[in-house]
Order: C-alpha cells, then structure tokens, then sequence
C-alpha cells in the first residue's frame, strides 16, 4: 500500500510540475474554431461582425 | 561446618548432624526426625518414604564454589506436599556456617537465604496479587499463599518441626526478579523470611550433575499407551508431566500414589471421546519467532457473560532450548504468544498495568473455567479448574494475569499472525480471524510514520516547483482595457478613451445584421431587432499579443451596487481563427432583511484559461447587464503566465489524504478492537459489559 501511495504522490507532484510549467489549467475556457468568413473578411475579425446574434 | 556423630535414640544406628545450623537429622536406618536439644537428642517422629521425584541434586553433593556462589553442600532435604504436587527444599550449609534452601522453581534454581524477617501481615490477610512493601526489602507481590504439609525428609534439617506438620507460607515476587517466601510455620506469626534469585545450574558448580543432564536428554519422549483406550501416546515432557489427556479418548491419565511425574499413568477419569480437538495437535513442533516450540497439551477455557459462553484455547508449549513453559492463547483465530513474568515486576491499577516501563490498558476481565484438556501438564489439571483472567493489552503486546484463592500468575507476551502459527505448525486449517484481535496490531502500526514522511517530501517538492514555476513564469498583462456605458438605454459600453466612447460608439460596432424574418410577423421582428441590439453591444479590442504559451488570468471588475454584468469573453487567435470562450461576471448585492443585513456576490472575479499560445489575439466582448441597473463601467485585465495558487494547494490536500485516511484506519481499527472489550479503551468498565468478577473485588 505504501509502494501505491508512494507511485500516486509521485504522479501527483510530476502532474502538478507539467500543469505549472505549461499553464494547464481546468475548466474556465471553451475552445473552438471561429468562422472562416471572419478571417477572410476584409477588416478581419475587428470590422467584420461574424459572431452577429452570437451563434 | 562441625559434624557431630551420635547414636539414633529410637534404633540406636548411627546418625550424624554433619553441619552447625542441623537442628534435627533423619536416621538412615529408621527414618525417626532425631532433634538435639543441648547434649540431648530426642526422637520427634518419623517421615514417610520419599517421593521420587526429577530433581537431580541428591544430600551429600557439593559445590566447588563459583563467581555467583560460595562453595557448599548439600545436607539435607525437606520434601513438602500440597496435595497438588510435591516438591523438595534442600538444605544447604556454607563453610561459614551459614545455611540456605536449594529450590527448583519456574524452570530455574532458587538459592534462599534468610534474612531478618519484616513486619508483615498475618498469613490469613494475605491475597495472590497483593503488593507488600518489605522496607529495606523492597515491594514486593504476593504471588502464591499456600500450606503444605512436612511428608519426609532425609539428611539435617535446620529447624525442628515434627513430621506431618502443617506449613503456613507464601511466595513472593520481587521488583527485580528475586523471589521471597514468607515462613509462617503452623502459627500465625512470621518465622522465616527467605530471598533468593534465579540461578542457572552451571552457576551453582555442583560437581556430578552431568549424569543428570543426560537423564534429562534421555527423557524427553516417552511413548507408552493409553490405560483406557490402548491409544499410542508419546511424552513430550516426561520429566515434568503429571496429567496426561489422551488425545484419543478424552481419558484423564494420572499417578494416584503421588502429586509429581508417576512411574505408571493410570486413568483417573475415563471419557469415550475427545472431548474437543484442537486445531494444533498436542506433540506438534515449530519455531515461533525465531524459537523452537513442542506443543504439550491444550485447554478449551470458557466465560460466560450476559447469558452467552464464550471459548477460547489455550495451549501449553515447552520451549525447546530453555525448557521453559510459554502459552499460545487462540481467540476468536487471533493468536498470542505469552510467557511467565515475575509478578513483582508488573504493577496494576485498576485501569492499567505496567511491565518493564511500558504501560497496558485493561481490556478484559472474566471468571475463566478449563472446560476440556487434551495433551500433556505439568500440574494436576482439571475440568472446572476456575480463576479470575485478565487481560491488558498495548498492542501487539498483551499482559495476562491469572488468579486463583491460592496463587496468581502474570504472564507477557505479543500477537502472533495466524499465518505465521499455521507455517511454524503446518497447520493450515486454524481458524479464520474474525474481527480484530486484542491485541492484533494495526496493519499500519510500523509504517504509518513513512506515510507521512513521503507526504511531507513531496509537499516540500511541490513548493518548489511552484516557487519555480512563479520565478520563470511571464506574469505580463497583455490586455487592460476599462468600458464605459455609453448608451444606457441599448445598454451599450464601449473602451475608455476612445472615439466611440465619447458619443460615437456605433462606428466601433458593426452594422446591424438585415432581419431574416417576414416583417409581417410581429414575433420574428421583436427578435430580429432583439438581435440587432445585442450584435451592436459586441465589442471587439485591438490586438494583443502573448508571448510565450501559459495559461492566462482573466479578471473583471466592475462598480455594480446590487445590479451585475456579465461579459461573454472570446479570445481569437488571429492568425489561427482559434478561440477560447468564457464568461465574466461581476455582480454585488447587499440590503437589510429582517434587520440582519446581508450582502453576496463580488464585484470582481478572476477566470483561468489553460494554455493560452504565443501569438496575436483579439478579444470579443459582449457584456450583458440590466436595464436600469447597468453599471456605469466594467474593466478587463489579461495576464499571461501565471502560476496558480490553487492548484499547490490542491495538490498538497490531495497529497495528504491517504495520510489522513490511515487516521480514520486506524480510529476505526480500534474501535472495532474495543466494542469487543469489557472496558473502554480509556480504561473504564463499559455499561453492561458483563464483566463478571464484580463481586470477587
């Protein structure tokens, strides 16, 4: 039992040096890819107003 | 020592007190108890035939003298009988016309010497198990209070008492390991007072005694057959064994002339079966924690308690290198190895018990009567033998003491595994363990401590590694950026300090999207234009860049006094089209109800966003808020890279809790050992317990 307590900190702790030093964080972001028409769009994201109604 | 030669005034042989402290002599020739008095001497009785019994010194043999003893011999012999067994005292003379008493007790020999006797209580007021303070002497505990009777006797006695008189005494235990023995003789006042120690026979320096010591070789089995059932027994402990149980018919075997070892084993009380088997055959051999054991015999003890009867065994081992007696105690499958203690080194209360400096908590206490034996004893055991148990435990250690009307016994000892009983015995059917032991040891007990160690390095690696992670990361605000209401009726913000926000906000928004719907429909208009405002409220920043791939701390603010805003916030990567979503919220309420004021809610929060890449982003902005109760501004700040507090401290609880969990192991470990005791493991008597020895205290 000590031997599996002693793999799981050791996992613990190189998961929470990887999530320090990369910025890993949970939750709190959605992550997607915009419209391309937003992009192609002559003033780009800032003039062309892609996200109209928010969809 | 001075001999002096004189005739035996019954049959006139000669007889001869061979030392200064020989009060009276035994005839060879008649066997009268011949005292002198003065010039006279007087025929005072005459002593039965000797009892053969197993001690190998014999009057007339004589020590060389050792480092631990002064040269003497061996006078003469008192042999005294309990009805229970019989034993001899030797008396002994030094050169310097000193005498002791030569005993064989608890496996060793006893050299008692007397002392000026303490004042002590009369022998009627003596108990087993009661401590005395001797002064000088020390304290010591009353171990046995016994009369005997004077059955013979040969050679020079130092003390003139007729043959078949009755001795009053008791036997003491010392604090450091000594033995004494209160001489009451047969009237209520002290006459002797005796203390001796243990000593080993090479220390004696007896000369002849290596004959004894190849008797002794030669008599440690013995096969013979049972008188009841003709079964094949073989002895174990010859030398020693006074009962015998077969192991085949349940037949109590026995000598009826003596209470020693007999000569020939007669059935005392016939049985047809055995009356229970034990799961370690009696004539089983094993090593026990590194010492090799014989088991001799075994005996089913029981309680009773509330109505219920409780079993338990008992088996009786012969240590095989020292010879000496030890038990292993069997429970409900839970086994402990126990071996005598002198019983002037424990101290008891009523809640503990203490031993060498380590301290015992009471766990159990019963009326335990032997219900069945098989095997092989040392004593005259019996059925319905009875004495008062009890039990301290410190696990995996257990103190035992056992007491009687007569005597009182400690003995000390630690849990055994199961596992390693059925290995050492090669008896792989013992009984399961069930429940936990009273003195079974936590699983843990050894490396709990390790546990925590481990919790604390890693703790201590993993501040570390934040402190460096907070040394190297970025930490740069990328975006900062405050909007202003401009438009509170459409509810639109727009950036400090830019055009838009002093009156000409609708060049930064986009045009509003054409309705999609029929304008005949009234329902698709109001969203239609619904839609139309909430796509003119979204803002989109000017580029920011990140510089290196991190995680980003997005916080708002925003001055809201029981109103909110709740800004959908997109980060897009521009070269990419990539984008990350999420909401914040500032919102602040607060009032009085019922004259107990309240408040909820922050007027800023911070939301993480994970792995965030290097490169040009563009941040989308929608806040929503309500009519009437928009806050005048809300702020937005971007940091890039940094180290995350909460997420130590989750690492550090998630480190700890196996730690903490063998907390909660090891409450509910012992709570499951003390709902099987008569006490509470502080010691005192649990209600209803049926701790049934009330009223012998």
């Amino acid at each position: 039992m000590r031997r599996i307590f002693q793999a799981f900190g050791g996992l613990l702790l190189l998961g929470y040096a990887w999530a320090a030093f990369t910025g890993w964080e949970t939750g709190g972001a959605v992550k997607h890819e915009t419209l391309p028409q937003g992009a192609r769009n002559a003033g780009g994201y800032r003039t062309w107003h892609f996200w109209s109604g928010g969809k | 020592m001075s001999a002096r030669a004189a005739a035996c005034p019954n049959c006139g042989a000669e007889i001869l007190f061979s030392a200064g402290t020989s009060v009276v002599t035994i005839c060879p020739q008649c066997r009268s108890a011949v005292a002198r008095k003065g010039v006279n001497l007087e025929a005072i009785g005459v002593v039965a035939e000797l009892v053969p019994t197993s001690s190998p010194f014999k009057v007339g043999m004589r020590s060389r003298g050792t480092k631990a003893m002064k040269p003497f011999a061996i006078v003469g012999r008192l042999q005294l009988s309990t009805g229970e067994g019989t034993w001899d005292e030797w008396h002994v003379a030094f050169a310097d016309g000193g005498y002791a008493w030569l005993a064989e007790a608890q496996g060793g020999f006893w050299m008692m010497l007397p002392l000026a006797p303490p004042p002590v209580p009369e022998w009627t007021q003596l108990a087993p198990g009661q401590s005395l303070d001797l002064g000088a002497y020390g304290r010591f505990a009353v171990a046995e209070v016994r009369q005997a009777t004077y059955v013979s006797a040969e050679g020079d006695l130092p003390f003139e008492a007729p043959p078949g008189s009755v001795f009053r005494y008791a036997d003491l235990s010392g604090a450091d390991g000594s033995l004494g023995t209160l001489d009451y003789g047969d009237d209520p006042g002290l006459d002797g007072f005796y203390v001796g120690r243990r000593l080993e026979l090479e220390e004696l320096g007896i000369e002849g005694l290596a004959a004894w010591k190849d008797r002794k070789v030669a008599a440690k089995a013995q096969a013979l057959n049972c008188p009841s059932c003709g079964g094949a027994l073989e002895l174990k402990d010859p030398a020693n064994t006074v009962r015998v149980a077969c192991p085949h018919c349940g037949s109590l075997l026995g000598g009826k002339a003596g209470d020693g070892p007999p000569d020939k084993f007669e059935v005392l009380k016939k049985l047809s079966a055995v009356p229970f088997k034990p799961a370690i055959p009696p004539g089983s051999e094993g090593a026990l924690n590194g010492h090799p054991y014989t088991v001799l015999g075994a005996l089913q003890k029981s309680t009773t308690s509330d109505g219920a009867t409780y079993f338990w065994i008992e088996y009786l081992l012969k240590e095989q290198k020292s010879e000496a007696y030890h038990w292993l105690a069997e429970s409900n499958g839970h086994f402990t190895l126990l071996e005598p203690v002198p019983g002037g080194e424990v101290e008891a209360s009523a809640r503990y018990a203490t031993y060498k400096g380590a301290r015992y908590r009471i766990f159990s206490r019963s009326h335990a009567t032997v219900s069945a034996v098989v095997g092989e004893f040392y004593w005259a055991v019996s059925r319905g033998e009875a004495t008062i148990a009890t039990d301290y435990v410190a696990p995996p250690r257990m103190l035992s003491s056992e007491s009687s009307d007569a005597e009182s016994a400690w003995t000390e000892g630690a849990y055994v595994p199961r596992d390693d009983v059925a290995a050492a015995f090669r008896t792989p059917d013992l009984p399961v363990p069930s429940g936990v032991g009273a003195a079974q040891p936590w699983p843990h007990e050894g490396t709990s401590h390790l546990w925590w160690r481990t919790a604390r390095l890693l703790a201590l690696a993993a501040i570390v590694v934040f402190v460096a992670a907070k040394v190297t990361a970025p930490k740069k605000v990328v975006f900062d950026r405050t909007y202003d209401l401009v438009d509170p009726v459409r509810l639109v913000y727009a950036e400090r300090g830019t055009p838009s926000a002093a009156g000409g906000w609708a060049q930064q928004t986009a045009p509003a999207p054409k309705p999609a719907s029929a304008p005949g429909n009234p329902v698709a208009a109001r969203e239609a234009k619904e839609e139309a405002e909430a796509a003119q409220r979204v803002i989109l920043s000017d580029p920011f860049e990140t510089t290196r791939k991190a995680n980003m701390e997005a916080d708002i603010w925003a001055p809201t006094d029981n109103s909110w805003v709740d800004v959908g916030v997109s980060l897009i990567a521009e070269g990419t089209g990539e984008a990350r979503s999420f909401g914040l919220v500032s919102d602040r309420y607060h009032g009085v109800d019922g004259g107990e004021s309240w408040s909820e809610g922050q007027q800023s929060r911070t939301v993480w966003v994970s792995r965030v890449p290097a490169g040009k982003w563009v941040a989308r902005l929608d806040p929503e808020t309500e009519r009437g109760q928009a806050p005048p501004q809300f702020r937005v700040r971007l940091t890039s890279g940094v180290p995350h507090l909460s997420q130590l401290v989750w690492t550090l609880v998630l480190l700890f809790v196996p730690p903490f969990l063998l907390i909660f192991s090891r409450l509910s470990w012992e709570g499951r050992r003390w709902a099987e005791s008569d006490f509470t493991s502080s010691g005192g008597e649990r209600p209803g317990s049926g701790s049934d020895t009330d009223s012998d205290e």
